[in-house]
């Protein structure tokens, strides 16, 4: 987003300056220089007399200054990374009478500080006046000149007059030039980054058509399907047909695949092979906004704009009539809730939506399910962080929203899913198990482990 | 976004340690930007022009004011009398030059305004319709 907001800034502003000022600088030295010659060459040629001389200083203090500068910064970010850690360490640093030793280290990095400090502001606040000096000493010099010229009447004094004033000027256009061309620089990595962006790898937007399958009677088919966020596939390939009402359960652990299944299913990602088709139709040869209305989702972290309960609640679909969205919060068991909220249903949610529990976050977001209505339903971890009354409630609200609709629901927490028309169990990007419940636990296989290992206190 | 975390811009310190970006591809860049600019190019073409009359004439001034001094010192020196006439002219001309000084540079900045806004526009509405295009990550 920096991008977009500040690189862009960044290229007008820059723009508007320097590429005039770099042309105009350009000029002005040049018609100085050639004002200057004019005149006078030999005058000319003691003004410059001025550029040598400015480097041999620089090249012999800079270096200075330079080394002096880095160690400089090294120390301020030690002594810095210091004090932050005391600071924050406090009540360890005090239980453990550590504040002595914490001073003395202090101390000795904050003498450090202050000796190279001295060092490198000397040498480096010796720069200019040195260049100063030099400068005046030329200019004193072409005056010398300058002025026995004009008595032997080789130059007019009015040339002379106007040559003093060119050559004290004579600094002005390159000290232009340089700061517009740090501009000028700056704006181009800019304009780079820009394009960058510009050039980043899009979504393909396929041209050709994928082949439909209409007879197809399930509601979601993946048809071997292939996928990997790098070119090493995750998903190699993945076979399953949901049929319409179906709630199927992944199961599996951390890294197994069951939220990239979701996201090939929204289209956040694309599919390498294979196909995935809803009712039917590829859907890659939808738009993908037409895919996203047809399922609705309940995430993992319950995004809550800040605005009121009652437009968080209508996030789901903007036309719903207000009866509509009381009627969601109510299914959700989101109503009760809410009225006893200060304000109804006009509680203002601040940023971080702290000011309700993460169970009641859910319940919101539930209700926006509802309100989005959608033939497809994903639930990712819905039931997680919070009390078990709580949860109840969130059960039954899921329930409640699950029915009639086909559903995939993501979860950790088997208790969730036992009622599943089927439960896929994954490991490394492939299905492992497929069954209900009973049939899982018959198997005895990685699904009764995960089972066991969460129920293993009640078995004990 | 993932482009520009892999080859992150170079920054340089420069003499007094303040960080000067570097673009990488310095003239592939310029080349790129100098097409998008393409369709201001007119007015891009009348603020360097006006840029540079601007500037020619503040090169000019100086000159012309010590072709007054030597007038006047000539005058003087010669005992015939300063010409006041020539001195007129050549004031109203340097009066006319710092007028014009003016004129170019207020020309200049208002041009390269416009080119600028322009192309930020077109910028920042190839950025937005490419949001539309790039995978959620």
């Amino acid at each position: 987003m920096s991008v977009a907001s500040n690189d862009v800034d960044n290229i007008v502003t820059n723009l508007q300056e320097s590429l005039t000022t770099l042309v105009s600088g350009i000029v002005l030295l040049v018609g100085f220089f050639w004002m200057m010659i004019s005149i006078s060459s030999l005058l000319t040629g003691i003004t410059c007399l001025f550029i040598p001389c400015s480097a041999l200083i620089v090249g012999i203090i800079s270096p200075k200054v330079k080394k002096d500068t880095k160690a400089y910064y090294e120390l301020l970010g030690e002594l810095n990374t210091q004090i932050e850690e005391t600071y924050q360490g406090f009540v360890v640093v005090k239980s453990f009478n550590g504040e002595d030793a914490a001073i003395v280290k202090f101390d000795d990095v904050n003498e450090n500080l202050v000796k190279k400090g001295e060092k490198s502001r000397f040498f480096g606040g010796m720069l200019f006046p040195i260049m100063g000096l030099v400068q005046k000493i030329i200019y004193v010099l072409i005056v010398i000149v300058g002025a026995v010229n004009v008595l032997s009447g080789a130059i007019f004094i009015g040339d002379m007059q106007a040559f003093l004033q060119y050559s004290s000027q004579f600094s002005t256009p390159i000290m232009k030039i340089s700061k517009s061309w740090g501009n000028f620089l700056a704006m181009l990595a800019s304009a780079e980054r820009v394009f960058s962006m510009l050039d980043a790898e899009e979504m393909m937007e396929y041209r050709k058509e994928f082949p439909n399958n209409d007879a197809e009677t399930a509601k979601v088919v993946f048809d071997h399907v292939k996928f990997g966020y790098t070119d090493e596939p995750l998903i190699k390939d993945f076979c399953m047909e949901v049929q319409d009402g179906q709630m199927v359960a992944i199961v599996g652990h951390t890294g197994a695949g069951k939220t990239t299944l979701i996201n090939l299913l929204e289209r956040f990602y694309e599919i390498q092979d294979g196909g995935i088709r809803i009712d039917g139709t590829d859907i890659r040869n939808e738009e993908r906004g037409t895919i996203r209305r047809q399922i609705g989702m309940v995430l993992q972290d319950t995004w809550l704009f800040s605005g009121t309960v009652f437009n968080n609640i209508k996030y789901g679909n903007e036309n719903a009539t207000d009866e509509q969205i009381y009627a969601a919060a109510k299914a959700a068991y989101a109503d009760d809730f809410i009225q006893k909220l200060p304000d109804g249903y006009n509680t203002v949610l601040n940023e971080d939506a702290d000011n309700i529990s993460q169970g009641q976050r859910q319940l919101i977001t539930i209700a926006r399910a509802f309100v989005s209505n959608p033939e497809i339903l994903i639930l990712d971890e819905a039931t997680s962080n919070v009390d078990s009354r709580t949860e109840m409630v969130i059960q039954s609200a899921i329930k409640r929203l699950l029915k009639g609709r086909t559903s995939f629901v993501v979860a950790h927490r088997l208790s969730t899913i036992y009622d599943a028309d089927r439960i896929l169990v994954m490991a490394k990007g492939d299905i492992v198990e497929m069954g209900t419940h009973k049939e899982l636990l018959e198997q005895d296989g990685v699904y009764a482990d995960i089972y066991n290992s969460q129920f293993a206190q009640n078995v004990a | 976004m993932s482009a520009e975390q892999k080859k992150p811009t170079i920054e340089q310190k420069s003499m007094f340690g303040v960080a000067i970006a570097k673009p990488r591809n310095m003239w592939t860049t310029s080349k790129r930007l100098i097409g998008v600019m393409k369709k201001s190019n007119l007015l891009i073409l009348l603020a360097l022009l006006s840029a540079i009359t601007g500037t020619v004439m503040q090169v000019y001034t100086p000159e012309r004011l010590g072709a007054v001094i030597t007038i006047i010192f000539d005058g003087l020196r010669h005992g015939v009398g300063i010409d006041f006439d020539a001195v007129l002219v050549i004031l109203l001309t340097v009066v006319a030059m710092i007028v014009g000084i003016f004129i170019a540079n207020f020309l200049q900045q208002r041009l390269m305004m416009l080119v600028a806004q322009k192309v930020t526009y077109t910028l920042r509405n190839e950025l937005k319709a490419k949001m539309n295009k790039v995978h959620v990550s």
